[in-house]
C-alpha cells in the first residue's frame, strides 16, 4: 500500500474515533471533575428555578435597570454590534428577495449590472453571513463571555475598533461585489485585498475576548465558553488559509473552497449559535440542561469530525475518490454531536412547554436549536452519495443551507438580541406585540420558503436525472416553487423590518425605562463598572 | 387581572419555585446508551465505507479511461508507432477512448472491429469521410456521427493512425501506407458527405452490414 495523503487522512479519521472512544470512556468513568452544578453556571449568583425574560411581564426575575457590570464603553460596543447587525440583516434580506424574484421574473430590474442575479445573490450572501450573522454572533459573545466568566469585558475600545473596521470591510466588500470585482469563489467572493481588513477586524474582536477569558473569575468554563473559544480559534485559521492569494489552483482550489465554505457554517456560525443556545435556553427557563457531561461529547465530536465535511460538495467532481469518501464519512459522523446537543437542549425546552408560551425570546432560541438538529441530520443525509445524486445542483441544497444559517443561527440570534438588549440598554422593548409579529412572520415565511424549495429542488433533481426529458424541463418544473420561495422570503423580510422598527423605536422613540426594582436587581458581588 | 395572577401561579408551579433557597438538585444524567450505540454504529459504517473506497481505488477495471489507460498502452507501443499513437490520442480517443473500447450505446469500439480489420481501403475511407447513420459493430448497433477527417489530416497522418489502431488492443492487421490513403482520396474525389452508415459501406466495399450470418466473411477478414 502506498503511503498517500489519503492514508494520512484515513489515520486522522481513526484518531478521531479513538479520541471519541476515549472521551466516552472518560466521561462514563468520571475521569472529569465536572458535575451538574457546573451546568448551573448560567444562573450566575442566582439559584435559577424561575423564568428569566426581560420581555415577559410574568418573569419572576424582573428585568432590572442596566446590568451594573456594564461599563459605558462596553455598552456602546454591544449597541453598535447589534444595531449594525440588524442593518445588515435588512439590506441582506432585500438583496436576497430581489435575487429570488429574478429567478421567476427574469425581465425585472435588468437595467444595471449590479442588479443582475449573480451579483444580487452574492451581495445577499456576504451581507447576511459576514454582516448580520457574524456581527450578531460576536456581539452575543462579547456579552456572554464576560458575563459567564464573572468579569467585565477587557479592552472594549479595541473591540469597538474591530466593530468599525469589520463593518467598513463588509460594506466595501458588498459594494465591490456589486461593481463586479470579486475573487470568483463561493463564500470567498470578497476580494482578498479587503479580506485583510476583515482579518484585522476579527483580531480586534478576538483579542479582548481572550484577555477576558484569561481574567475569568470562575473555576469552570461553561459549555457556551467552549464553543465561543473554539470558534475564535478555528475561524481565523480557516479564513486566512482559504483567502491566501495565489496558493490554491484548479481542483485543489475547489477543495479548499468547499472546505472553507462548509466550515464557515460548522466551525464559525454553529459555535456562535450553539454557544448562545446553550446559555439562553437554560437561563430563560431557569433549569439546567439535561446532562452536562453529554455536552462535552457534543463539543468534542464537532471539533473532531467537522473540519473535513465540506468536500461532499465535490461528489462527482474532479477530485480523488478518497477525498470525497472521507468527507462523506465525516459528514455522517456529525450525527453524534448533533444527537448529543439535541438531547441536552430539546429535553429541556420541550419538557417546559409553558416557557414557550411565556417567553418570546425562548421561542426563537429553542425553535432555532430544534432546526439545528434537523438541518444537521438533513446535511448528513445529503452527503450520502445515493441521496446527493438527486439533490446536488438543485434548489434542495439552497433550502438546506437556509435551514442551517437562517432557521438555526438567525433565529437563535433574534431571541438572543431580544433577551440581551433590555439588559444592555436598560429599556424595555417599546412594542412587545411586534416581537410576536416578528416571530410569526419569519416562522411562517421560512416554512413557506423551506417547503417550497425542498419540494421544487427534489423535483428538479429527478427531472435532471431523467434522460428522456429535456434539461429545460428541470427548470420549468421549479417555477411555482420559486414563486413560493419569493413569497416566503417576502414574509421573512417583512418580519425583519418589524424587528428593525422595534429596535429603532427602542433607541429613538418614546421609551419606557424599567422602574427601579432594587429587590430583583442582580448585583454581582464585585460590581466592576469601569472599563479596562 | 385575575388571569395574570393565574398565569404567574402557573409559572411558579411549573418552573419550580421562586424561592431563593431553591435546591439545585445534583441530578446525574450519564450519556444515554443510545448515543453510544449510534456512535459505534456510525464508526463501523465509516470504517467499512472507507475500506471499500480504498479497494475501489486500488482495483484495475478492465476498461479504463483517462491517463491510466494511456500508461498501460505505452508499454506495447514501439517507437515507429508512437506518431500514430500520439495522433490517435489527439484526434480519436475523446470518443473511442485510449484503449479503443468506445462508449457503450454511443461510440463503437475499435478493438476487434470488423471495419478496422477489413481491407485497408475500408478504414481509410471511413477516416477520410466519417460516418453518419446506423452501423453495427461487435453485435451492437450505433447511430452516431463520426466527423470527417479528410480535411484535417493529411495522408501520412491518417495512415499512421490506422496502422496504430490496426495493431493495438489485440488487433492484428497490416499496416497502411500513405499511398493507399491518397488513392482513396482520388477514388472518392466527388464525395462530399459522410458514409451513410454500414449500408453505404456494404454497397461500396462489399463488407456486410451485419456480421451474424456469414461465417465465410469472418474468415476472409481474419486472413489479413
Amino acid at each position: 500500500m502506498n503511503f498517500t495523503i489519503g492514508t494520512l487522512l484515513a489515520f486522522s479519521f481513526a484518531a478521531s474515533l479513538i479520541a471519541i472512544a476515549a472521551l466516552i470512556w472518560a466521561i462514563s468513568t468520571h475521569q472529569f471533575r465536572i458535575t451538574e452544578s457546573d451546568a448551573r453556571t448560567v444562573f450566575g449568583d442566582e439559584e435559577g428555578g424561575k423564568l428569566d425574560d426581560p420581555t415577559s411581564p410574568h418573569s419572576d426575575s424582573h428585568p432590572s435597570a442596566v446590568d451594573p457590570a456594564l461599563s459605558p464603553e462596553w455598552r456602546r460596543l454591544l449597541i453598535v454590534m447589534f444595531v449594525t447587525a440588524t442593518a445588515w440583516l435588512v439590506f441582506g434580506s432585500i438583496f436576497g428577495l430581489i435575487a429570488s424574484l429574478k429567478l421567476h421574473l427574469p425581465d425585472w430590474l435588468t437595467g444595471s449590472a449590479a442588479l443582475t442575479f449573480g451579483r444580487m445573490r452574492t451581495m445577499h450572501l456576504n451581507s447576511v453571513i459576514y454582516g448580520f450573522l457574524s456581527l450578531g454572533g460576536v456581539g452575543a459573545a462579547l456579552w456572554l463571555v464576560p458575563t459567564l466568566f464573572k468579569t467585565h469585558l477587557h479592552k472594549p475600545r479595541l473591540a469597538m475598533l474591530g466593530a468599525v473596521i469589520w463593518n467598513l470591510a463588509v460594506f466595501a466588500g458588498v459594494i465591490v461585489i456589486g461593481a463586479g470585482w470579486n475573487d470568483g469563489l463561493e463564500w470567498l467572493e470578497i476580494p482578498w485585498q479587503i479580506d485583510i481588513f476583515l482579518a484585522i477586524g476579527g483580531a480586534c474582536f478576538a483579542i479582548p475576548l481572550l484577555y477576558t477569558a484569561a481574567a475569568r473569575r470562575v473555576n469552570h468554563i461553561y459549555v457556551t465558553g467552549w464553543y465561543y473559544l473554539g470558534g475564535l480559534v478555528w475561524f481565523p485559521v480557516l479564513f486566512l488559509l482559504a483567502n491566501l492569494p495565489g496558493v490554491h489552483s484548479g481542483a485543489q482550489q475547489a477543495t479548499t473552497n468547499w472546505w472553507f465554505a462548509h466550515n464557515v457554517l460548522g466551525l464559525w456560525l454553529t459555535p456562535l449559535g450553539l454557544g448562545a443556545a446553550y446559555y439562553f435556553i437554560p437561563k430563560i427557563i431557569g433549569k439546567p440542561i439535561y446532562s452536562y457531561r453529554l455536552s462535552l461529547l457534543g463539543f468534542w465530536a464537532l471539533a473532531l469530525f467537522y473540519s473535513q465535511v465540506g468536500m461532499h460538495h465535490l461528489i462527482g467532481g474532479p477530485v480523488p475518490t478518497w477525498v470525497v469518501s472521507l468527507s462523506v464519512v465525516q459528514s455522517v459522523m456529525m450525527v453524534v454531536p448533533v444527537v448529543a446537543v439535541a438531547i441536552n437542549q430539546h429535553t429541556l425546552s420541550l419538557g417546559n412547554l409553558w416557557a414557550w408560551r411565556e417567553s418570546l425570546p425562548l421561542r426563537f432560541v429553542a425553535l432555532g436549536a430544534i432546526l439545528y438538529t434537523l438541518a444537521s441530520l438533513q446535511g448528513s443525509l445529503e452527503a450520502v452519495r445515493a441521496f446527493n445524486t438527486v439533490t446536488h445542483f438543485t434548489h434542495y441544497t439552497v433550502a438546506h443551507a437556509h435551514l442551517g444559517a437562517y432557521g438555526f443561527v438567525a433565529l437563535v440570534l433574534f431571541g438572543g438580541i431580544y433577551y440581551m438588549l433590555p439588559r444592555v440598554t436598560g429599556r424595555a422593548w417599546p412594542m412587545p406585540w411586534a416581537i410576536s409579529l416578528h416571530f410569526w412572520l419569519v416562522v411562517a415565511g421560512f416554512a413557506v420558503y423551506f417547503i417550497s424549495l425542498t419540494i421544487g429542488g427534489w423535483l428538479q433533481g429527478l427531472a435532471m436525472l431523467d434522460a428522456t426529458r429535456d434539461w429545460l424541463a428541470s427548470m420549468e418544473v421549479t417555477l411555482p416553487y420559486l414563486a413560493g420561495r419569493s413569497l416566503g422570503g417576502a414574509l421573512m423580510t417583512l418580519g425583519h423590518l418589524v424587528f428593525a422598527a422595534n429596535l429603532a423605536v427602542l433607541f429613538f422613540g418614546r421609551t419606557r425605562r424599567f422602574e427601579d426594582d432594587s429587590d430583583d436587581v442582580a448585583t454581582p458581588a464585585t460590581a466592576t463598572s469601569t472599563g479596562a | 387581572m385575575t388571569q395574570k395572577r393565574k398565569a404567574e401561579r402557573r409559572i411558579k408551579s411549573v418552573a419550580g419555585t421562586s424561592n431563593k433557597n431553591f435546591d439545585p438538585h445534583e441530578s446525574y444524567n450519564p450519556i444515554p446508551w443510545q448515543v453510544i450505540a449510534i456512535a459505534l454504529a456510525l464508526a463501523a459504517w465509516g470504517i467499512i465505507t472507507l475500506a471499500t473506497t480504498r479497494e475501489m481505488a486500488e482495483s484495475e477495471p478492465e476498461v479504463t479511461q483517462g491517463t491510466g489507460a494511456d500508461e498501460r498502452l505505452s508499454k506495447a507501443v514501439d517507437a515507429e508507432m508512437s506518431d500514430g499513437r500520439q495522433l490517435f490520442v489527439t484526434n480519436c480517443s475523446t470518443c473511442h477512448q485510449n484503449n479503443g473500447s468506445g462508449i457503450e450505446a454511443a461510440v463503437p469500439p475499435l478493438a476487434g472491429s470488423r471495419y478496422v480489420l477489413a481491407e485497408p481501403e475500408v478504414p481509410a475511407s471511413i477516416v477520410l469521410f466519417g460516418i453518419q447513420g446506423e452501423i453495427e459493430v461487435a453485435g451492437d448497433t450505433y447511430r452516431g456521427r463520426m466527423p470527417t477527417f479528410g480535411n484535417e489530416l493529411n495522408d501520412e497522418q491518417i495512415a499512421s493512425i490506422l496502422s496504430y489502431v490496426r495493431n493495438s488492443w489485440g488487433n492484428q492487421a497490416s499496416a497502411i501506407e500513405a499511398g493507399l490513403v491518397a488513392e482513396q482520396r482520388r477514388r472518392f474525389a466527388e464525395r462530399t458527405t459522410p458514409w451513410a452508415g454500414g449500408a453505404a459501406l456494404a454497397e461500396t466495399f462489399g463488407i456486410p452490414a451485419t456480421s451474424r450470418p456469414t461465417a465465410s466473411v469472418a474468415t476472409s477478414e481474419e486472413s489479413h
